[in-house]
């Protein structure tokens, strides 16, 4: 039998979703990639902010009664993952900072002084109390899951593609891609990175190329969803210490053993001041791109 | 005389272990883990030079534990 | 696994608790990987000037190892390495003092061919932190074989960027000399070993760090050398040497980055003392400069210094009576000098590496000891080529 590329396109998360598998057996494909996407549908539907009937909305309302609330496993391994997030960045990346990240979604004018100051006070890892597996938050904090959730996915349905015989397929989730192997003919996935000035809607050149063979391919940028207010752009990642969204660099891609970490050490460098990133980028291990807010790339 | 000599390297090592260094940040640790810096690039090399030297030197050590030895002549 | 920062590592490690993870990042890891080595071994001939009798023309080695390293699960990694060598050439027997042209070298005959094959498996793990290794091997050739096991072990101190080091070994070896009853050579003999070691591995700074360790040896049972003999008063005998030896050495290595050429320096040191009154001082020097992405180039330099075994003569003809004797020149005083030159091409899962060696000793480079006239002091050169290959 041939083998053949086969693919399928969803929306999920937000995003747009493809899932592409090499593979001799049309069935056999098509009922891995049929797993895949159900997987991802499962973590849209659980951790899905926008939903009030998702899993993590109601967490958020029972965690704040005396005693807080039991959460479940996958849960309480994501959230250990938050504390080593909050712990190895010296407290700069901050699941916690839901209220900010709601303050500065697609605003027309700056926000005041005080609704700063409101949103900071309900900020910080660590004002919740997180024992695991019980998760206790003060009434009004609003958790942000945006930087794992979606490179979560990513991976757990890559994970299935292989329980499933597929070991030459990738998982796109809106840009964070899992890739389970070569292709067919032993060659890497050319993955593109999109250029940040384009919209998502338009086709053109990538910003760049990097030949994967296998891991995950995560990609951090203020393009989408930013406001711009008096012509300057304010993008969606804030710093949860000052408030205020962030401005070191437009985009940073990091290539890593999951999507997950590659997600959190290219959401890091966007965190930290230019050189500070670069620095920890350089250092990290990983291959990496970053463009600055002037334009320049840098890679390791 | 073996022993003694032992005891005061292993003083030398606890100093060592004792002594102030500049932090060193945990993203600062990439230079360190380059191919080049590393303190065996080459397994096979190592212990290809180190079975030469010992079969045809008086001295032997500090390849860790060895394997066997041979009829080396 | 990939050598990552400590963010990284972290991350990493954290995220192991999630479901499937360990499943998913174990299948993928790079870590396992194949090696494949040759190397060219040939000693140059003894000079005319010098030679007794027997052939000139010594050892020519040729070596094909490999190492084979495949993670079995998320906790455990399988090691199996090999080697087969094939020698052949003529080695020093016994040191004639030849009264007008002073000592001279005897030679044996030129050997037929012989090989030797060794096989080590090593079974590591990780608990707690620590990482453990066990290793099982085993040296085979027509006059020798012996039987071998290890363990170490490793501990990463994070917040200290200290890594603690230990290891024990121990080793049986089995002689039986080719045609013994043919030349009055012992038939069969037995010897073991026996080795503690503990190191210290320290982070200086982003760009520096040092490793330093010590190792204790005991040997015990024959340890003299079947095939050497030594000329005594008239008479030739076989080597005789103690029957126990205790080793100690201390081996220091250092590492240093250098931003501006991004090239690393290399230093390391060994000394080394024994109860057979060996000391000896070994340096080695090494500067690996990268070249664009994927090429290094790395010249080194070896120098070795070695003082005699109290034991030690080329030839006695004063009538002495010693204990233990032997005209070995490997237990000599000398110094040695190793120039190398390695280039190494690295691509995303492959390797390349080709070094040459040019060894020269002489008893004028030794540092300190006393100097007997030694005949048979070797120079070599030497060719190798490693091959690497990983994958997930």
């Amino acid at each position: 039998m041939d083998i053949k590329l086969y693919r399928q396109h969803f929306l999920s998360m937000g995003c747009p979703c493809e899932i592409g598998v090499f593979s001799a057996d049309a069935k056999q494909a098509e009922s891995a990639m049929a797993g895949a996407e159900n997987e991802v549908h499962r973590l849209d539907k659980k951790y899905s902010h926008f939903r009030e009937d998702s899993y993590i909305t109601r967490l958020q309302i029972t965690a704040r009664q005396a005693g807080g609330v039991e959460v479940d496993t996958e849960t309480a391994s994501l959230l250990d993952y938050a504390a080593t997030q909050f712990e190895i960045s010296q407290g700069l990346f901050d699941i916690t900072a839901g209220r900010l990240a709601r303050l500065w979604h697609r605003r027309e004018s700056l926000p005041s002084d005080t609704e700063l100051s409101s949103a900071l006070r309900l900020t910080g890892w660590a004002k919740l109390q997180w024992q695991s597996p019980r998760l206790s938050m003060p009434k009004g904090m609003q958790l942000e899951l945006g930087g794992i959730v979606k490179e979560y996915a990513a991976d757990r349905a890559a994970l299935l593609l292989r329980r499933n015989g597929m070991h030459s397929a990738y998982v796109e989730l809106g840009g964070d891609i899992h890739i389970t192997g070569p292709r067919a003919d032993g060659k890497p996935w050319n993955m593109g990175i999109r250029n940040p000035d384009q919209q998502r809607h338009q086709t053109g050149t990538a910003m760049a190329g990097i030949p994967v063979n296998c891991g995950g391919l995560a990609t951090s940028g203020d393009y989408e969803r930013a406001s711009i207010i008096d012509g300057k752009r304010y993008g969606h990642i804030i710093n949860p210490t000052t408030g205020w969204p962030v401005n070191s660099f437009q985009c940073v891609s990091v290539l890593a053993p999951s999507c997950l970490l590659a997600g959190s050490l290219s959401t890091l460098a966007m965190l930290m001041c230019h050189e500070d990133g670069l620095n920890m980028l350089d250092e990290s291990g990983l291959t990496w791109l970053a463009r600055g807010t002037n334009g320049v790339d840098h890679k390791g | 005389m073996t022993l003694k000599r032992c005891w005061t390297v292993l003083l030398l090592l606890t100093l060592i272990e004792l002594s102030a260094c500049a932090e060193v940040q945990p993203w600062e640790r990439g230079r360190l883990a380059k191919p080049h810096m590393a303190l065996d690039a080459d397994p096979l090399l190592s212990s290809i030079d180190a079975h030469t030297y010992n079969s045809k030197e008086a001295a032997s050590g500090g390849n860790g534990p060895a394997g066997g030895g041979c009829g080396c002549n | 696994m990939k050598k990552l920062s400590r963010t990284a590592s972290s991350l990493l490690v954290s995220s192991l608790s999630l479901p499937g993870f360990t499943e998913l990042l174990a299948a993928e890891s790079e870590a396992n990987n194949f090696q494949y080595r040759y190397t060219l071994y040939d000693e140059e001939p003894l000079p005319q000037n010098v030679l007794a009798q027997g052939d000139p023309d010594r050892y020519r080695i040729k070596s094909h190892q490999f190492r084979f390293e495949q993670d079995l699960n998320e906790r455990f990694t399988l090691t199996v390495e090999g080697i087969h060598e094939s020698m052949s050439g003529s080695s020093p027997w016994y040191v004639f003092p030849d009264p007008d042209r002073g000592p001279l070298q005897v030679m044996s005959g030129a050997t037929i061919s012989e090989t030797r094959n060794e096989i080590g498996l090593t079974l590591g793990t990780q608990n707690n932190g620590v990482t453990h290794a066990f290793r099982g091997g085993y040296s085979t050739e027509n006059d020798y074989d012996a039987v071998s096991a290890a363990y170490t072990g490793e501990y990463e101190q994070q917040n200290k960027h200290t890594t603690l080091s230990w290891g024990v070994s121990y080793s049986d070896d089995r002689l039986s000399p080719t045609d013994a009853e043919l030349f009055g050579r012992i038939p069969h003999a037995e010897r073991n070993s026996i080795s503690a070691s503990f190191g210290l591995t320290r982070i200086l700074n982003r760009n520096a760090l040092i490793q330093s360790g010590v190792q204790i040896t005991h040997q015990d049972g024959f340890l003299s050398d079947p095939y050497k003999e030594m000329w005594i008063n008239g008479g030739v005998f076989f080597d005789k040497r103690p029957d126990q030896r205790t080793a100690f050495s201390w081996t220091t290595r250092f590492r240093q980055y250098f931003v501006g050429s991004n090239a690393a320096l290399h230093a390391d040191y060994r000394f080394y003392d024994d109860d057979w009154s060996v000391t000896a001082h070994t340096l080695d020097l090494a500067w690996h400069q990268p070249f664009g992405e994927n090429f290094e180039l790395a010249p080194s330099i070896r120098y070795h210094s070695q003082r005699a075994a109290n034991f030690y003569q080329p030839a006695i003809t004063d009538g002495q009576q010693p204990k233990y004797w032997s005209s070995d020149y490997r237990l000599a005083t000398y110094g040695a000098m190793r120039y190398r030159l390695s280039g190494t091409w690295r691509a995303e899962i492959w390797s390349l590496a080709l070094n040459a060696d040019i060894y020269n000793s002489s008893e004028s480079l030794a540092l300190s000891g006393p100097l007997f006239d030694t005949p048979a002091l070797v120079d070599f050169w030497r060719i190798s080529l490693g091959w690497q290959i990983s994958w997930q």
